[in-house]
């Protein structure tokens, strides 16, 4: 469960961010989570819901966008979301090149 | 003009998108970055080893003191209260310092850079982070490794790689701990094995046993081989 000290961090960065910008407040907020970034997206919602208020982010509208596990093959490129253990066609050992993320991709602010 | 309120685009009313793609962990993996390249230059090979709580992680750095006393090896670790872990392995002949982490759920970089400050590593070669026993949370945190090392052990059952998939995908090498302890236990080999390498193919895989020592030579050469091949 750290997702409390995770949104900590969130605000922080664009409290730092919006002062930056010479904003007043912040109305929106997106961010990219990975399926396998070890995150909840839930429990990072109920996160911002207990900590914004006291921010510049309160009232702000959070939207999280899902990242699903990819696979790759160095070889031929071939992209899939199972988690094979080779390229059906190079015989060679996928990468997992998404699904770890964990980044405020862009925020709107007043 | 404005559709939603009619205000002019450079009204400084109007709200600004700003696009970011920060990396929300970045101040973490800046800390992370400078441990690494600090250990780098003092020489110094560097393991996180990541497990469930009562896997044997603190039994596994017993049993490794026992090899390779010239590489002074010095152990960093975490739980969230007593020092038990810190007079087991100083016991045991480490230099080991430990972190409380009260309410934390995983280390991050910046409690293990402030722990090295406590540390004597003049003569290390090797520094061992033992973190709290979570397979979720310390997943997300770069400590500066050059190697991660995930545990389960045979009591917990074959299928804790399928289960803890973001431990399995961020580690290097995977120990399968008290071996010893097949004979009492359901647990299947091949199939644990097989659930690893399905999520992280090509995934290094150590049967071991930190009390009875099997499967620990085999280790601790190939992590000499890592050692030595970073210089």
């Amino acid at each position: 469960m750290h997702e409390m000290s995770i949104m900590a961090t969130i605000l922080d960065k664009i409290g730092e961010i919006t002062q930056r910008e010479n904003g007043a407040r912040v109305t929106h907020i997106e961010l990219a989570i990975g399926e396998r970034a070890g995150v909840v997206t839930d429990a990072l919602t109920f996160a911002f819901e207990a900590m914004s208020p006291d921010t510049i982010a309160s009232g702000a509208e959070l939207v999280i966008t899902e990242i699903p596990l990819c696979y790759r093959c160095p070889s031929c490129a071939m992209e899939t979301a199972e988690s094979l253990n080779l390229c059906p066609a190079c015989d060679v050992f996928l990468e997992a090149v998404r699904g770890r993320e964990l980044q405020i991709t862009f925020i709107e602010i007043e | 003009m404005c559709d939603s309120c009619g205000c002019h685009p450079d009204d400084s009313n109007h709200g600004r998108q700003i696009s970011l793609g920060q990396d929300i962990l970045s101040l973490n993996n800046e800390i992370a970055g400078h441990t690494r390249q600090h250990l780098q230059e003092a020489g110094i090979f560097c393991l996180n080893i990541i497990s469930a709580p009562g896997s044997g992680k603190t039994a596994l750095l017993e049993g490794l003191g026992r090899y390779g006393k010239e590489l002074a090896m010095a152990v960093i670790v975490g739980d969230q209260q007593t020092d038990n872990d810190q007079k087991r392995l100083q016991g045991a002949g480490l230099n080991a310092v430990q972190i409380n982490t009260g309410a934390a759920c995983h280390l991050d970089a910046r409690m293990v850079h402030g722990a090295m400050h406590d540390l004597d590593l003049s003569t290390t070669r090797l520094l061992i982070i033992e973190n709290i026993g979570n397979m979720v949370c310390p997943t997300a945190y770069d400590l500066g490794e050059d190697l991660r090392v995930a545990v389960v052990s045979t009591p917990e059952g074959e299928d804790k790689p399928a289960k803890y998939p973001d431990l399995i995908l961020s580690s290097d090498v995977l120990l399968i701990n008290k071996v010893d302890l097949l004979p009492h236990v359901n647990f299947n080999m091949d199939e644990c094995c097989r659930q690893a390498r399905r999520l992280k193919p090509g995934l290094e895989i150590f049967p071991v046993s930190a009390t009875t020592g099997e499967g620990m030579a085999e280790f601790w050469q190939w992590l000499m081989g890592k050692c030595q091949s970073k210089g």
